[in-house]
């Protein structure tokens, strides 16, 4: 019971990061090689706090986000006004660097040994509520306006910009966003794990998610719930097969973009209006599954 | 009826390319005015240079007695809107969500009229209004793409090459809705390569070459020039 509710603490706790790079990538196009240091900066900013200075453990989540969304604003300002393929290298450079520095700061955040003594406060019920909070929020994002002009700037920004759509602020705005929930995800993260330390927040964590988007389906907000589940999970349930499980992982994936580029659910997204036409008139949905991933 | 929107002296580089010179043109409201033109000539970049895609090096845009703002959204706001060529549908979103994206600057009641505006002059698109864009054909997604532009209620539509890629017949349906739109009261500023279909539609007409407008007149004026006729219409 203790190992299940453990897993599954984490993969709560992975899967709001996911809903922040599934706002980024999945509805601006944007890609973020350095996601996971906004991740380490929740995480030692909010355990900093409460170490060293006392703070109360939700005021220190409150700071340790808002101080992301500022660095995410210095970081987003020369970011969004990139394009697409040198978003992607300006966020591996920030990740690494952020990592490097953790690594360096030894006195304040005890270097590469980790920072440890971090007081366990986060439960699973409280990364359950967060996560179905985070992706709720994230669901009312994409069909609402700014979602909508999220998908239509990803779909072509020029008719967009045409449109009059505002491009460079949206692309802004979401990725302040993504950096708010992943900052979040970092701050449960310190509290669950009480130690932390800059090896796990480097570029391979932000590709990890990345795959996990694209896994379940980068358009689609309920695919890449699932899609980070499950591959979150995987590692964790498989434990007993030692490295085997990795095997097992890369074989997953490269199926998956093979058979079905567009990811598990594609476009389709788990609502219950959706659910209901899915048994009603299977195949008309299918036939426009089928167009969708010609276009 | 006076003069809607007057560009004047307008130049735009790309880089060291200099794709407009010093062009002037007007656009009487209510009216449709072609530009038409080769290849290259600077026909998109007029258009881009109006919506504020592109930045000028020389020369404004003044649009009912004042200067155009420089940020696109800020001009679609003003009633400018743009359609650009190649039929740039969001292929991510449904019809429904693309005409919305359209109408972006309106909510509620207005955004409502608007779609179902949209819906009466497009029939086909209510009928489709859950597909993904992606999903219509070139002709229909040529049709939302204008569609879409509608939806921000303008005052002025600029059109780049709509009948690009089309077939003739679905061409002579874009074009019948062009007109419709002129008589609806929205002021069209049409770019084309196809000079024969922009020649007859429009009450007036610019020739574009490299950057310069080289002639100007109705569009039957421009049809019976023999310049036009030997450049443009095949001799």
């Amino acid at each position: 019971m203790a190992l299940i509710s453990n897993i599954l603490t984490q993969v709560f706790i992975t899967l709001i990061a996911v809903t922040g790079v599934y706002v980024l990538t999945g509805l601006t196009g944007m890609f973020s090689l350095g996601q996971a240091a906004f991740m380490a900066i929740g995480a030692y900013v909010s355990g900093l706090l409460v170490v060293k200075a006392g703070v109360p453990f939700v005021l220190a989540i409150i700071i340790a986000v808002v101080a992301a969304m500022g660095i995410g604003y210095l970081i987003g300002y020369p970011v969004v006004r990139l394009r697409r393929d040198y978003i992607s290298l300006v966020t591996l450079g920030f990740g690494e660097a952020i990592a490097a520095l953790l690594n360096r700061m030894t006195s304040l955040t005890g270097g590469a040994s980790g920072f440890t003594g971090i007081p366990r406060k986060t439960t699973l019920i409280m990364a359950a509520i967060s996560a179905i909070a985070v992706i709720a929020l994230v669901a009312f994002f994409k069909t609402s306006k700014y979602g909508r002009q999220c998908i239509a700037l990803r779909g072509d920004e020029l008719a967009a910009k045409a449109m009059g759509i505002n491009v460079t602020k949206i692309k802004m705005t979401t990725f302040i966003f993504s950096v708010a929930l992943t900052a979040y995800s970092g701050c449960l993260y310190a509290f669950y794990m009480s130690y932390v330390d800059p090896s796990g927040f480097g570029w391979k964590k932000s590709a990890d998610w990345v795959i996990m988007v694209f896994f379940g389906g980068v358009n689609s907000l309920s695919g890449s719930v699932i899609g980070a589940f499950i591959l979150s999970a995987l590692p964790q349930v498989l434990r007993g097969l030692a490295n085997y499980r990795y095997v097992i992982y890369a074989v997953l994936v490269l199926l998956i973009i093979n058979f079905k580029p567009t990811g598990l659910l594609g476009e389709w997204e788990l609502t219950p209006k959706n659910i209901k036409q899915l048994f009603t008139k299977k195949k008309s949905v299918k036939n426009s599954h089928k167009e969708e991933g010609e276009g | 009826m006076g003069v809607m929107l007057k560009v004047n002296d307008l130049s735009v580089n790309y880089g060291h390319v200099k794709a407009l010179k010093h062009a002037n043109i007007e656009v009487e409201s209510g009216k449709i005015v072609s530009i038409i033109g080769a290849n290259g000539a600077g026909k998109s970049t007029m258009l881009r240079a109006i919506s504020g895609l592109v930045k000028p090096a020389t020369g404004n845009v003044e649009f009912m007695g004042s200067a155009l703002p420089a940020k696109p959204s800020k001009i679609v706001a003003k009633g400018v809107v743009h359609v650009p060529e190649g039929r740039k549908t969001f292929s991510g979103l449904t019809i429904r969500d693309n005409l919305l994206v359209g109408g972006y600057l309106y909510k509620g009641k207005q955004l409502e009229e608007n779609l179902e505006k949209q819906y009466k002059l497009f029939p086909i698109l209510e009928e489709r209004k859950n597909q993904f864009a992606g999903t219509l054909s070139g002709g229909e997604q040529q049709m939302l793409a204008v569609s879409r532009g509608l939806m921000s209620n303008p005052k002025i539509i600029l059109l780049d090459e709509p009948s690009m890629g089309l077939a003739p017949i679905i061409v002579n349906q874009i074009y019948d809705l062009i007109r419709q739109i002129r008589d609806s009261g929205i002021t069209v500023l049409l770019v084309e390569q196809n000079a024969r279909k922009a020649l007859g539609i429009c009450d007036y007409a610019y020739v574009l070459e490299n950057g310069i407008i080289s002639l100007q007149g109705t569009g039957d004026e421009l049809l019976r020039s023999d310049s036009v006729r030997k450049a443009y219409l095949g001799g």
